[in-house]
């Protein structure tokens, strides 16, 4: 409050400082001012009296004390957040040292098969006959990772899952966490059965990006419960994902590959970690569709590499590839939409409409400002608003 | 911030559920009864409660010590209530917070020096009369008789509480204060048509 001159106070004045007047919160000289027109002033003086009284009163408004049950409710929520956070440490972990061991192994098996087309002339006869063998270890390899990577991306779909739905997950694809992030991991590994690929994989490992190929480097990475999306950020390769974690240490980074490739919305997830064939196609890129002869709705979940030898992928559903691009486009234009906030994605999905939803948590923006509240992004035409945010918000 | 809070907080982040505990058993009763007053209702203020603690464990690691825990705990406290008062138009009053047993007597122990029975009534009465009012106010001026009124907050620590400056909180603690007191007024004189 701006000091009133000094002098006489008028009782417009005098009314504007007696709330502060109550809290100590004048200076000397306003006391006295204000003090000295109280005393030549009845109606200031009641309307002291009457304020005062309101504040009393509102003061003496008793403490409830909080209910037994909640203590007990606490606790179970609290055992019940710890044990979520321990199964997701423990899939973090797994996918971390698979992660590792995948990158000696793609190292060796890279070597393997370099040397292997490399001593021969005849590339596409050699080629042919290493996949039939390498083809239906594929297969094999690939029928029982398409189930556990089947049970991940399900588990993975939903961001709302509960625990146990997390348990189911975690102790399906535990065992064979080490193989299966083996494989993704070397992203040139043959995950598929078209045949003809496995050839190509040291070709493609060397179209890759570098960073897709250092995953165990993000997989290192500090952890930290809440990342900001934040140009500076994406670019140093951090995280560009929100992940929420109940310690300090058990939360986790997703690489900057997977999470800015908007080409799998469970990249982008926050209570779950991503899905292991989430993670795969965003590293190799485009997801091609299906194999001749495979079951379509296996592979639905598993992505295939372009082989260059056939040239134009094959099989492609025109019309699912479509809705993915949507939700690509709507998932980019959240992050956009969301930079510079601390933000925690709750759930991003499209709806049976073809409309797009995201529930985010905003924490805070660039400014300190806090929010800790509820919005929602809904994506129509090609374009998204934002829903109940408040104006301080600046969304 | 003192030492020990700090340790707390540290122990807290690195999973030491004796720490967590211990830092919210400090705050826990000022954020619960902020949040009884808000919501007006003990079963929401239970949930909206359970929900902010469940926020601050698993935000612990972003707490940065840049305020103070416990004005952290409060800001989280009045978000919640807010999103579920916002979310959900039932959220409407009242149950009596100081309803009486059906032998008169208060089920809420009011401390002080009332000596008569009479004036524990008057008292209750113009505790939910003044609630009913405060319920009224615009948000922003709700937030700070809430806090600095009934909670008896320093304006520093309603300053980290709602994010605003000292200078906002107090112009706006002032305009608030004249506000619900026209609205107390007019109760009183409806009442007494």
């Amino acid at each position: 409050m701006e000091p009133e001159n000094l002098g006489v106070l008028d009782c417009g004045a005098a009314n504007r400082l007696i709330s502060d007047y109550m809290d100590g919160e004048l200076d000397a000289e306003q006391t006295r001012l204000l003090e000295r027109h109280m005393a030549e002033c009845g109606a200031c003086r009641e309307e002291h009296r009457r304020l005062s009284a309101m504040i009393r009163a509102l003061g003496e408004i008793p403490d409830v004390p909080i209910p037994e049950e909640f203590t007990l409710r606490m606790k179970k929520a609290l055992a019940n957040e710890r044990k979520a956070g321990t199964l997701r440490s423990r899939r973090r972990f797994w996918r971390g040292a698979g992660t590792i061991a995948a990158v000696f192994a793609i190292g060796i098996l890279s070597v393997l098969v370099y040397n292997n087309m490399d001593s021969n002339s005849t590339y596409n006869s050699e080629d042919s006959s290493l996949t039939g063998q390498s083809g239906n270890s594929a297969v094999r390899l690939e029928e029982s990772m398409v189930g556990d990577a089947g049970a991940q991306a399900e588990a993975a779909g939903d961001t709302n899952e509960s625990a146990d739905a997390q348990t189911d997950a975690a102790g399906d694809t535990t065992g064979s966490m080490d193989t299966e992030a083996g494989m993704d991991a070397q992203t040139g590994a043959p995950m598929n059965t078209d045949g003809g690929e496995a050839g190509s994989v040291a070709k493609n490992l060397a179209e890759l990006p570098p960073e897709a190929r250092s995953e165990e480097s993000a997989a290192a990475q500090p952890e930290d419960s809440i990342v900001r999306y934040a140009g500076a950020q994406a670019d140093a390769g951090m995280a560009s994902g929100v992940l929420n974690a109940p310690e300090g240490g058990t939360g986790g980074f997703l690489p900057e590959s997977a999470a800015a490739q908007p080409k799998d919305s469970t990249a982008a997830y926050t209570d779950e970690p991503p899905s292991v064939t989430g993670l795969l196609a965003a590293e190799r890129g485009e997801i091609l569709g299906t194999a001749q002869g495979e079951d379509a709705a296996q592979r639905e979940s598993v992505p295939r590499y372009p082989d260059p030898a056939r040239g134009s992928t094959p099989g492609v559903n025109r019309a699912e590839q479509k809705a993915k691009d949507l939700k690509n486009l709507y998932d980019k234009l959240t992050k956009e939409k969301l930079e510079g906030f601390t933000y925690e994605i709750l759930s991003q999905e499209m709806q049976e409409d073809g409309s797009y939803l995201c529930d985010v948590f905003l924490v805070s923006d660039r400014f300190g400002n806090t929010f800790n509240a509820n919005v929602q992004i809904v994506g129509e035409d090609e374009a998204i608003r934002v829903l109940y945010a408040t104006e301080f918000m600046g969304l | 911030m003192d030492k020990t809070e700090l340790e707390l907080i540290e122990e807290a982040k690195n999973g030491v559920e004796s720490s967590f505990e211990a830092l919210i058993l400090s705050c826990q009763k000022k954020a619960w009864n902020i949040a009884l007053q808000y919501l007006r209702n003990e079963n929401d203020a239970m949930d909206a409660l359970q929900e902010s603690f469940i926020k601050i464990y698993k935000n612990l690691g972003n707490f940065k010590g840049e305020s103070r825990f416990d004005t952290w705990v409060y800001r989280i406290t009045v978000n919640t209530c807010k999103d579920m008062l916002r979310q959900n138009e039932k959220f409407k009053l009242h149950d009596s917070l100081y309803a009486t047993g059906d032998d008169g007597e208060f089920l809420r122990e009011i401390p002080g020096d009332a000596p008569t029975p009479e004036e524990i009534l008057d008292r209750a009465e113009l505790a939910d009369e003044l609630l009913c009012c405060v319920e009224m106010l615009q948000p922003g001026h709700k937030d700070v008789i809430i806090l600095r009124d009934i909670q008896n907050l320093s304006y520093e620590e309603i300053s980290e509480t709602l994010g605003a400056s000292l200078g906002t909180v107090k112009s706006r603690i002032s305009r608030a204060r004249g506000n619900l007191r026209k609205l107390w007024l007019e109760q009183k004189h409806r009442e007494s048509v």
